[in-house]
């Protein structure tokens, strides 16, 4: 049994797989660059090939009882003690355990009323981190291309922590596509960009309710408990009151950072 | 026999600025209202009826009966079809 450990964000998570495949997905740089050696443990995952069939859609059914939580799709089932200190992954393919892995942490993060993680792209300007999302195709990875050579914190799903009326950016091991170097250091979030590709570039500040309205369907949150469903409400409404959240027109080009900064 | 009302357990509602939010924990959908949707909302954590609404509402916007009341049956009708009220 091969057993590894990374720090992502504030947490130690620990692998453990018999897999020599799985081993290879972890060896990539967005997770290679976690690893850590760690006496303790936040959350211990244990992984398994074989599961179920290639992908189909995103749709993923959920089950809570008192023996823990069951999140499972075409290709990955994942199983959680019900203090979510535990976890198993059976999984098709590398595909599957990404998406997996996204959904477990999550949920992890919900539960713990840590923080969120949200689909979107997200770049560090100096000490402040801006985020972009939207609809699939509005240019979350592009915009994040186009913000070079500012470093990206994440290309798919960004990690936020929410507390003491800030939010706080990690870098994000659950990439789409960019390889960078990624930050030890978090971020103070200072803006949520909504992206709408345009002509031309125009920044617009959105109320705190259309703002929160917008972002509750770009987390990555799959409902499976009330509570943690009220988890995930309170740290959205944390979250609007404690960034501007904006619609941004942007053109394809790095001229859009002219709005921003 | 008048009807009453009561909002549904399984809902948080929360202020924004001038507007107010109610989830459904049940579906995870979120509902947008204005602020006297908000109060008729906050209303209803105990049982009551249209016509008691109605007076509160016109009371607090010194708007007139009929629109009151008008308002309170639009409101009531939504919610009830969103499943965010029910009958108590």
């Amino acid at each position: 049994m091969y057993k590894l450990q990374f720090k992502v964000s504030e947490h130690v998570l620990t692998v453990r797989t018999d897999s020599n495949r799985i081993m290879a997905f972890f060896q990539s740089p967005d997770w290679s660059r976690l690893r850590i050696n760690h006496t303790d443990t936040d959350l211990t995952v244990y992984i398994e090939l074989g599961y179920g069939k290639p992908f189909v859609d995103f749709n993923v059914e959920s089950k809570c009882s008192e023996k823990g939580i069951t999140f499972c799709r075409t290709d990955y089932k994942i199983e959680i003690d019900p203090a979510l200190r535990e976890a198993d992954i059976y999984v098709f393919d590398e595909f599957a355990l990404k998406h997996a892995l996204m959904n477990l942490y999550s949920t992890f993060i919900v539960h713990n009323q840590w923080g969120l993680l949200v689909h979107s792209s997200c770049v560090a300007q100096h000490d402040r981190a801006f985020l972009f999302t939207g609809h699939s195709g509005a240019g979350k990875s592009t915009a994040a291309r186009l913000s070079d050579p500012r470093p990206i914190l994440s290309d798919e799903a960004t990690i936020i922590k929410i507390d003491s009326g800030e939010a706080r950016v990690f870098d994000s091991p659950f990439r789409s596509e960019i390889i960078t170097p990624g930050l030890e250091e978090s971020r103070k979030l200072a803006g949520i960009h909504l992206l709408e590709q345009s002509p031309r570039n125009n920044r617009k500040r959105l109320k705190k309710a259309d703002g929160m309205l917008q972002m509750m369907d770009k987390i990555f949150y799959w409902p499976h408990h009330a509570g943690d469903t009220h988890n995930t409400f309170v740290l959205c409404r944390k979250l609007a009151d404690a960034v501007p959240i904006y619609n941004l027109e942007f053109k394809k080009e790095s001229s859009f950072w002219e709005e921003i900064s | 026999m008048t009807t009453h009302y009561k909002s549904v357990n399984h809902m948080e509602v929360i202020q924004m600025d001038d507007e107010w939010l109610a989830l459904d924990t049940s579906t995870y959908s979120v509902t947008r209202l204005n602020e006297s949707g908000g109060f008729c909302l906050s209303m209803l954590s105990e049982p009551r009826n249209s016509e008691d609404m109605a007076s509160e509402l016109e009371n607090r916007y010194g708007i007139s009966a009929e629109d009151a009341k008008r308002d309170v049956k639009v409101f009531l009708t939504h919610l009830l079809q969103i499943g965010l009220v029910n009958y108590a």
